[in-house]
């Protein structure tokens, strides 16, 4: 299910207004990090039919958290790991954009994403 | 294209009722071309019509699929009357824009100003723009400025004047509405300061 119709890309802009869907955890990723869709497709190595469609999943829940990733991975022919790892950091990000008070605390996360592995903070 | 058999329906019902993680996606490859053909069918109205409607009618249903029924009869039944009311909605709504963009066109017609008024309107108008560009410095902050008071509200002419109408189209919404966000600001303190100057 990889093909694009006419109709899914913009079905998959409104799954941005749902709060149930990878699209708007996608879309919300996005913004904190001040990426878009072309991070998303280069971090999934997938193209832009696929994203749109995994727009209009269901997020995965806390509860079938593996089970979920392993068939939205399994469907869209994508490593489950690197799908895992995106939700787990789009869950963690929003939910410490959410206790951030204020704007410089803000700013303070998003550097700290910048920094690589190891990396000593500047 | 058909509407995906009673099983079939039923099936995939269950699976969004169940919260399966790609039902959804399911749902969209089997509902969305035969539920745009059949609201074109019954409402005779545009392509763009149907298909928002369609999408709206399945996120309706996804939002709440407690909503629908088995008893009462078929899902696709069920989504296309969601569909189609959601067409007559916006054929509605933009027949009464039409016939407001009428009578407000009429109205202007009858009451164009006289020439001294446009020509002293025109004045202040050029006054209050030396005071924007005052605090706006960046050519293409002015030009999106300009185009927000002329009640631009297109972000793609907006992302030209601004000129990031090369990014990709999520981000493009993001920047935009990032950059009126802080011109409508820049806006709001020099309104305030202006109104200070007056008073004192």
């Amino acid at each position: 299910m990889t093909k694009e119709p006419s109709w899914l890309r913009d079905a998959a802009r409104r799954a941005q207004f749902e709060p149930w869907t990878l699209g708007r955890l996608f879309s919300s990723l996005c913004e904190l990090e001040s990426t878009c869709d072309k991070d998303l497709i280069t971090e999934l190595q997938c193209d832009a039919g696929t994203l749109h469609w995994l727009y209009l999943c269901r997020a995965p829940s806390d509860a079938h958290f593996a089970g979920d990733v392993e068939q939205i991975a399994r469907r869209f022919g994508l490593d489950p790991n690197r799908l895992a790892a995106l939700v787990r950091r789009a869950d963690a990000l929003e939910a410490l954009a959410a206790n951030t008070a204020d704007s410089e605390d803000h700013k303070f996360l998003l550097a700290a994403r910048d920094r690589e592995d190891g990396e000593e903070p500047r | 294209m058909r509407f995906p058999t009673p099983q079939n329906e039923s099936d995939l019902h269950e699976r969004v009722v169940a919260a399966d993680p790609v039902a959804s996606a399911d749902l969209f490859a089997s509902f969305m071309e035969p539920l745009v053909a059949a609201i074109r069918a019954d409402l005779q109205c545009d392509q763009d019509t149907a298909s928002d409607s369609a999408i709206d009618a399945l996120f309706e249903y996804l939002h709440t699929p407690s909503a629908y029924k088995q008893s009462k009869g078929r899902l696709s039944t069920f989504i296309t009357q969601i569909g189609k009311r959601r067409a007559i909605d916006r054929l509605r709504t933009r027949s009464a824009e039409a016939r407001r963009e009428e009578e407000f066109g009429a109205i202007v017609e009858l009451r164009a100003p006289a020439p001294n008024e446009e020509m002293e309107r025109s004045a202040e108008a050029q006054k209050l723009w030396e005071k924007i560009e005052e605090v706006v410095r960046d050519e293409r902050d002015r030009a999106a400025l300009a185009l927000i008071l002329d009640g631009e509200r297109s972000t793609d002419e907006l992302a030209r004047a601004l000129g990031i109408d090369g990014l990709a189209q999520l981000e493009r919404q993001r920047e935009v509405k990032r950059h009126r966000d802080r011109l409508m600001k820049v806006l709001d303190r020099l309104g305030a300061r202006l109104r200070d100057d007056q008073g004192t």
